[in-house]
């Protein structure tokens, strides 16, 4: 009997079915297929033989191999950059998440994406100096300024050790605050867009943070520092 | 060494006591339960007032409306692809992360209720002089490249539009100042403008000013009403978990990247025997 209903084929028409779609997905990095390539070279028979870690991680994010001293130079500001404590709200929502026994997904997960967040803050709050390093002249930026002695040890540790890799960074002066340092051999390493920097800082720091969350023991509620930090819950009257 | 005092951090949100618990200035168990709504909890943050419900009943219109749950648009699916291991909870995240600082979900409407606002200050005590309101529209939207809350792509129209409207004038709603301005606005786009047809974000923007909210409020609440066609896509894909989801086949990518190439260090090394340091340096054989 004809209801004067459409056909089931009518009626699921809509402007996805009207137009016509690219049929593949586009890779621009890790090609697919056998043998695994980033950037073109072959991750097993090529990479794994003669470049470090941090040496590919900078080529997936840069698209070209870095020589020796600015691999190395890279390595050493992730290693600077690496730890991360449990008082800083990546660390310590990782931590929770274990302390309710979340599964390795959901710390792992939580984790992640307060680290993203945590770097771009980082990023953000340091993007007049991003600027400044494009055209370094004038004054460095008031963000990028040493805070404190403990500050000013950790940059000369790291100006040392550059120096003992050959690594010049020319824009890293001795007022620089940590961060910004750091900042700054990421840049001179080829890091110069937020989503490459930020990539960089949450890869090196996850370790840190995952790690320290899977030391918590799920469960042990009345261990946790419930009140830390203090909240006061207030009502309008 | 006695450790510093931390300042506590004032929230009016909530305080759980040992037999009721306070949200937002209210008793969860005496005030809320029963009595209030799921989006109306939302609201109740935001907004720190409980909505009526006409109002409540809006934010459901809204949230009905806002379902594109087709699981091939963008952010449905990036819910699917991550709940496709099993776990629904990764694709309900992996859907609302995907909306964060982007162009879809929350931020048409925004946008879109920032133009309003700006109008509606701009008309000022005029709004029942209709040449004004002409005038005023057609000063603002000529300073602008585009016009928030305009535009329909792929559609010729936006039929969740129609469906709001339909919903406000229902609630009999359709003659309070924001949605009276957006219909104002509409007019004059579509005859300066031929072509740029109004989308849902501009009906969805002067319904949450006329709630109360705030253009930095309609984010929050836009996020809370997008939330079922995530997590109906999430649930559907964690349930059936297709292996087709967690891995295409690699004939349907095409790699445009660099070409199989050799790195410097492995040519250094060609034609002479390399051993492999254990760090990944290369060093040479004697």
């Amino acid at each position: 009997m004809m209801s004067g209903k459409k056909s089931d084929k009518e009626l699921f028409i809509g402007p996805i079915e009207k137009r016509s779609w690219p049929e593949k997905l586009v890779a621009r990095v890790a090609a697919p297929g056998s043998p695994p390539r980033i950037h073109g070279y072959d991750v097993e028979a090529d990479l794994a033989c003669h470049y470090s870690f941090a040496e590919t991680t900078l080529l997936t994010l840069v698209g070209e191999l870095p020589d020796r001293r600015t691999g190395r130079a890279f390595e050493v500001a992730l290693q600077f950059l690496a730890p991360v404590t449990v008082a800083e709200a990546p660390s310590h929502a990782a931590g929770l998440a274990k302390l309710c026994r979340a599964d390795t997904t959901g710390t792992i997960g939580i984790a992640a994406v307060g680290l993203a967040e945590q770097a771009r803050c980082l990023v953000s709050d340091n993007a007049p100096l991003l600027a400044w390093l494009k055209r370094p002249e004038g004054r460095l930026p008031e963000c990028a300024i040493v805070r404190d002695d403990r500050e000013r040890e950790s940059v000369a540790r790291l100006k040392s050790i550059l120096d003992s890799i050959g690594f010049s960074v020319p824009d890293l002066l001795e007022d620089m605050g940590r961060d910004a340092a750091l900042l700054c051999v990421l840049y001179a390493c080829g890091l110069r867009h937020e989503d490459q920097l930020v990539s960089a800082i949450v890869m090196t720091r996850l370790v840190c943070v995952a790690a320290e969350a899977h030391a918590v023991e799920p469960l042990r509620f009345k261990d946790y520092a419930m009140n830390l930090p203090p909240f006061r819950y207030e009502e309008e009257s | 060494m006695s450790k510093a005092e931390l300042p506590p951090i004032s929230t009016r949100i909530a305080h759980s006591g040992f037999e009721d618990s306070r949200y937002c200035g209210h008793s969860v168990f005496n005030d809320l339960a029963g009595r209030e709504s799921q989006l109306g909890m939302t609201a109740l943050a935001i907004l720190g007032r409980r909505l009526s419900p006409s109002e409540c009943g809006v934010l459901d219109d809204i949230s009905v409306v806002l379902t594109e749950a087709d699981p091939r648009i963008w952010t449905p699916k990036t819910a699917r692809l991550l709940a496709a291991y099993g776990n629904e909870l990764c694709g309900i995240v992996a859907g609302n992360l995907c909306i964060s600082g982007a162009v879809v979900g929350p931020w048409p409407a925004q946008e879109a209720s920032r133009l309003l606002v700006k109008l509606k200050s701009a008309i000022d005590e005029r709004a029942s002089e209709e040449d004004t309101v002409t005038t005023v529209i057609t000063q603002v939207i000529q300073g602008l490249k585009s016009v928030p809350g305009f535009g329909v792509p792929f559609r010729p129209k936006d039929w969740r539009l129609a469906a709001l409207t339909r919903c406000i004038e229902e609630r009999n709603r359709h003659h309070l100042p924001y949605w009276k301005l957006q219909q104002s606005l509409v007019k004059v786009v579509v005859e300066q403008k031929p072509g740029l047809a109004p989308n849902v974000g501009i009906g969805v923007g002067a319904a949450c000013l006329d709630i109360g909210f705030e253009p930095d409020g309609l984010g929050p609440i836009t996020i809370a009403m997008l939330y079922n066609p995530i997590f109906a896509n999430a649930l559907e894909s964690a349930r059936e978990a297709p292996g087709i989801l967690r891995r295409l086949p690699d004939d349907r990518v095409e790699y445009v990247g660099e070409p199989p190439r050799k790195s410097p260090r492995a040519k250094e090394l060609l034609g002479s025997p390399a051993t492999i340091s254990k760090g990944g340096y290369p060093l040479r054989s004697s």
